[in-house]
């Protein structure tokens, strides 16, 4: 270990979706400090002493090596393996969709329920969409449908809300801020919006309805939705129509919901509806533990979305019956193998599942699954690629120190090598 | 090394000027040689007597990775139920990295079968025409796990806020070739992209047209200057590939005379013009849709300047994605199923994805495949024309052997041209053309002259130095039935398929050029730009050459980095 102070400036952040990359971070030994940009959660998981743990079989530590082999052993007598939780990098996701092929297993994300409730609606209707640097430059309104999202994105103000100057103005940009949802006492320090209309999270689904009749020209005969004055909600799209670069944003994540991409849609709908006439983009917020980028690899590889199975030898994807936690309730998974490189996530409750954890040294395990294997975090242990909430930019994660833990990709491809060539899916 | 000699094989090899002749090829390390002589230890013979050998086809202009078309699979799900040709083999778990990986798709293929589908037919290399440079990352990582063939990418710029600011500054030409040569190191690509020159950042501020003379938002700058810029930058900076332009006025009625001034506003400058089928159209007739390929044609034929190629439509379902946000907005309500996405990127670029199905009575869609069959018969120098459907925006490239029998059966094109709607039919001149392609004139679109402009020297022909990148038909009547199922694909000297199946994985290289530009002039005003308006730093915008040839899978070592040297033309 060396006690030398190194300072790295353009550092990458894998720990919430907007992936802000100008950290500048100090490694003094194997700590790591944050000493410039960053946010409160970034801090928490940089500075998080590294610990080294090893690995374990059924709660007892053993080598890498004998971990590897009874992980092995579990996969190749499963026959339907679920790689689920997924959170970790490109390469990451790569060994898993090759060991889900191989095997006939199911891969998904922890963080799927979320992504499905707005990918359902592109496939469906498509949408419009923009990324941060646009919202960041040309954005002249911002709607915020749901609770306040700061705290999930906690740079996303300062970063593409409240920029000093923008591609077209040297002062910062005059830009209305509303948000329709649960009032919030951290309104101020969080997302700051001017104008708050509150309402419940369930009652979204008739606001937005009655918000884009509004833009349409039409509207509710009622003088108030949901608890909200119809008037109010005409001068909110009244506003929307004359923006010139209006975003409205949410957090699926929060539309815990029934149906929520029925609001989803309505939100597609009407941007779809206002670009008639000017110009309005959707920014979905989204992206935590790299889904995008599990979503991004698994589309690629297989032409299909997470919650893919291999398990008829060709990719069959569904949204409903290949979510992790339908297979594990309705018992037609038999074995588990989850993934959660970025922090701690305990894996769902499996009984009677062997399960195989690759996660970072601290995760919680009680009971203790069948193997323990503990990983590094790409960004801090080792290199790799995270994209992005807006799903076009991703950004190289280095190694800021020598943990020695190893990657999910290295130990996925390690997992597949002990497992024998030829293996009939008969058996 | 093994020596290898492919005996008795008929070489068609335009870029040497062989058209048939009977000879041996000689094959070893993974390169074409010179005839070893007498005596020579040969490893292996393989008896290709009679049969046609051409160098590996080279696919110029096919949207086969990055965001979106990432996009387009996720939105495709139709093209993903039930089209599965990568099917369970039970056997292909024999170990490594022969492991054959499921997949499909026609019109939204996954990258393995991708790679698998382009090695079938014979093709051994695909160029992506449209990379966003701020997807650049995401665009190699796929492209890194399409195996099979080589690839390179073009970087899009032309809307870019950074270029049209130095146009608008009135920046001087070095400044700006500075710029283009940065941006093609930093993302790792073989050439340049301009997609309506001006018209995806018009978008962002309402734009809904820009024509080739008008100036555009908040900028002020013509399509005019950003097609000049950029087409002198690309020349000076000896790039190999001209500037690949997708003019403005995709699609609209009357865009042929976009084209011709797009021709015109390069002033003699190297033009590749791309998928001109689309900016083919005339106004004529009682449907104000007519062909304008002759007039296009014509011009082409007396400007060697200009490359094209014709992006061809079939008919059948696929789905359009293309950069050119303003003009896929405006098409959205053709779509087909009935659902479409527009993006705004990065202050940078856009991206639309709208489905659509090509009919053949549509009186529309059945001229849009005469005008590209017009365009494919009437330009002459086959060396300046190359073939595509602007994969899948006119049709998959899976099509390509019933395009290219098109092409070389006159009595199967006229079989074709009477099943279309009869309007249609009667608007084109289709029928009276009685050119018919040679098999040299097919290895000249598909091989020698795609190698050529992009630079690639030693692929594309058969000469001795040469990647032995070759592929063996038996010649057949059906040149669609020939084209489809090659009797041996060779990559890298390797037999990668054997009668229209793939036999074995490889992992082709990534190409990309190394322009000479003044680094310390660009870098200063891009990191500040980077630092005071993006939401990403100069140094993670960039792409490193070690995250390409370490790509893939740790330790599979499928990354290979060729990278092209370029020759700098005239001013400092």
């Amino acid at each position: 270990m060396t006690s030398e102070r190194t300072l790295r400036r353009e550092v990458v952040c894998p720990f919430c979706g907007l992936a802000c990359d100008d950290l500048a971070i100090e490694r003094d030994g194997e700590r790591l400090r944050l000493r410039e940009g960053g946010c409160g959660r970034s801090r928490e998981h940089f500075e998080r002493p590294p610990q080294s743990a090893a690995p374990r079989i059924a709660g007892q530590p053993t080598d890498l090596s004998a971990a590897i082999a009874r992980a092995a052993d579990l996969l190749r007598g499963s026959r339907l393996p679920l790689f689920a939780g997924l959170g970790t990098d490109v390469d990451g996701v790569r060994a898993a969709m090759r060991l889900a092929d191989r095997l006939g297993g199911v891969v998904d994300h922890l963080g799927a329920d979320a992504l499905f409730r707005n990918l359902r609606v592109v496939q469906d209707a498509g949408w419009v969409v923009t990324t941060l640097s646009e919202v960041r430059n040309h954005m002249d309104l911002l709607l915020v449908i749901g609770p306040d999202p700061s705290a999930d994105y906690p740079r996303f103000v300062e970063r593409c809300v409240r920029p000093d100057r923008t591609l077209y103005l040297d002062k910062p940009p005059e830009r209305p801020v509303i948000r329709i949802g649960p009032p919030s006492a951290a309104e101020a320090e969080g997302l700051g919006a001017e104008t708050v209309l509150p309402c419940a999270v369930d009652r979204l689904p008739e606001v937005t309805a009655a918000l884009r009749a509004l833009v349409n020209g039409g509207g509710p005969a009622a003088s108030e939705i949901a608890g909200i004055p119809a008037d109010r909600l005409r001068d909110v799209a009244q506003r929307l129509r004359a923006a010139r670069y209006g975003v409205v944003a949410w957090a699926a994540a929060r539309f815990d919901f029934t149906a929520a991409e029925l609001t989803v849609q309505t939100l597609a709908a009407m941007v779809q509806d206002l670009n008639r006439t000017t110009r309005c983009s959707l920014l979905p917020l989204t992206g935590n533990d790299n889904l995008i980028g599990a979503n991004q690899v698994c589309l690629w590889q297989c032409g299909s979305p997470l919650r893919t199975g291999f398990g008829r030898g060709v990719p069959a994807h569904d949204p409903h019956l290949l979510s992790a936690r339908r297979l594990l309730d309705a018992g037609e998974a038999d074995a588990l193998v989850w993934i959660s490189a970025f922090r701690a996530v305990t894996p769902p409750a499996a009984s009677g599942v062997p399960t195989v954890v690759l996660a970072t040294p601290d995760t919680a395990l009680e009971p203790p699954p069948e193997v323990f294997i503990p990983v590094g975090t790409p960004g801090l242990d080792h290199a790799g690629q995270f994209f992005r909430m807006d799903t076009v930019v991703s950004l190289p994660l280095s190694a800021l120190r020598e943990s020695g833990l190893p990657s999910v990709a290295g130990v996925l491809r390690q997992i597949e090598q002990a497992i024998p060539a030829v293996r009939s899916r008969s058996e | 090394m093994t020596l290898v000699k492919l005996a008795g094989g008929r070489i068609v090899d335009p870029a040497n000027g062989r058209n048939g002749d009977t000879a041996d090829l000689y094959l070893h390390d993974g390169m074409i040689v010179p005839d070893p002589g007498p005596g020579a230890a040969i490893d292996q013979v393989i008896d290709v007597t009679g049969k046609v050998v051409m160098a590996g086809a080279i696919d110029i202009h096919s949207h086969i990775g990055g965001g979106k078309v990432n996009l387009a699979r996720a939105i495709m799900t139709e093209d993903h139920r039930g089209h599965h040709p990568d099917l369970l083999d039970r056997d292909r778990f024999d170990g490594g990295d022969v492991l054959r990986r499921a997949g499909g798709g026609i019109y939204t293929p996954s990258t393995f079968a991708t790679g698998y589908r382009y090695a079938e037919m014979g093709y051994t290399a695909a160029f992506e025409p449209a990379m966003v440079p701020a997807n650049a990352r995401h665009t190699h990582a796929e492209l890194a796990d399409t195996p099979m063939i080589d690839k390179g990418c073009y970087a899009m710029l032309g809307s870019d806020d950074f270029l049209l600011r130095l146009l608008a500054e009135g920046a001087e030409q070095p400044r700006i070739n500075d710029y283009v040569g940065w941006i093609l190191e930093a993302v790792q690509a073989i050439a340049i992209k301009v997609v309506n020159p001006g018209g995806i950042n018009a978008f962002k501020f309402n734009g809904r047209d820009l024509h080739f003379d008008s100036p555009g938002p908040h900028y002020g700058v013509t399509p005019r200057r950003i097609v000049t810029a950029l087409a002198r930058a690309v020349h000076e900076l000896g790039v190999p590939h001209p500037l690949h332009i997708h003019c403005n006025d995709l699609g609209v009625p009357g865009n042929w005379e976009t084209t011709l001034q797009t021709i015109a506003g390069a002033e003699g400058l190297p033009l590749h013009l791309t998928h001109l089928q689309f900016h083919s159209y005339g106004t004529e007739g009682k449907r104000k849709f007519s062909s304008a390929a002759a007039q296009v044609a014509e011009v082409v034929n007396r400007t060697p300047s200009v490359s094209i190629d014709v992006g061809q439509v079939m008919f059948g379902q696929t789905v359009t994605a293309s950069g050119d946000t303003m003009m896929q907005y405006r098409n959205h309500r053709h779509a087909h199923p009935d659902k479409w996405v527009c993006m705004d990127i990065e202050c940078e670029a856009g991206c639309g994805v709208v489905p659509f199905r090509y009919r053949d009575q549509n009186f529309v869609n059945a001229l849009q495949w005469a005008i590209g069959l017009e365009l494919f018969l009437l330009v002459e120098d086959p060396w300046r024309i190359f073939l595509t459907t602007d994969h899948p925006n006119g049709a998959p490239f899976s099509t390509y052997p019933h395009l290219i029998r098109l092409l070389m059966d006159r009595s199967f094109r006229r079989d074709m041209l009477k099943r279309i709607s009869r309007p249609a039919a009667a608007a084109t001149v289709l029928g009276s053309i009685e050119r018919e392609y040679s098999l040299y004139e097919i290895a000249i679109l598909t091989r020698a002259g795609p190698a050529r402009a992009l630079g690639l020297h030693d692929r594309g022909h058969l000469g001795p130095g040469a990647v032995a990148d070759i592929t063996i038909y038996t010649e057949q009547e059906d040149k669609e039935a020939m084209f489809a199922r090659p009797d041996y694909v060779f990559k890298d000297g390797r037999v990668i398929a054997r009668n229209g199946e793939v036999t074995e994985i490889v992992w082709g290289a990534t190409h990309a050029v190394r322009p000479e530009f003044d680094r310390g002039s660009i870098e200063a005003p891009l990191r500040d730009y980077f630092e005071t308006y993006q939401t990403v730093r100069l140094g993670n915008f960039r792409v490193t050459d070690a995250e390409i040839e370490d790509a893939g899978l740790s330790g599979e070592g499928r990354g290979r980095l060729v990278r092209h040297a370029c020759r700098r033309i005239g001013a400092s």
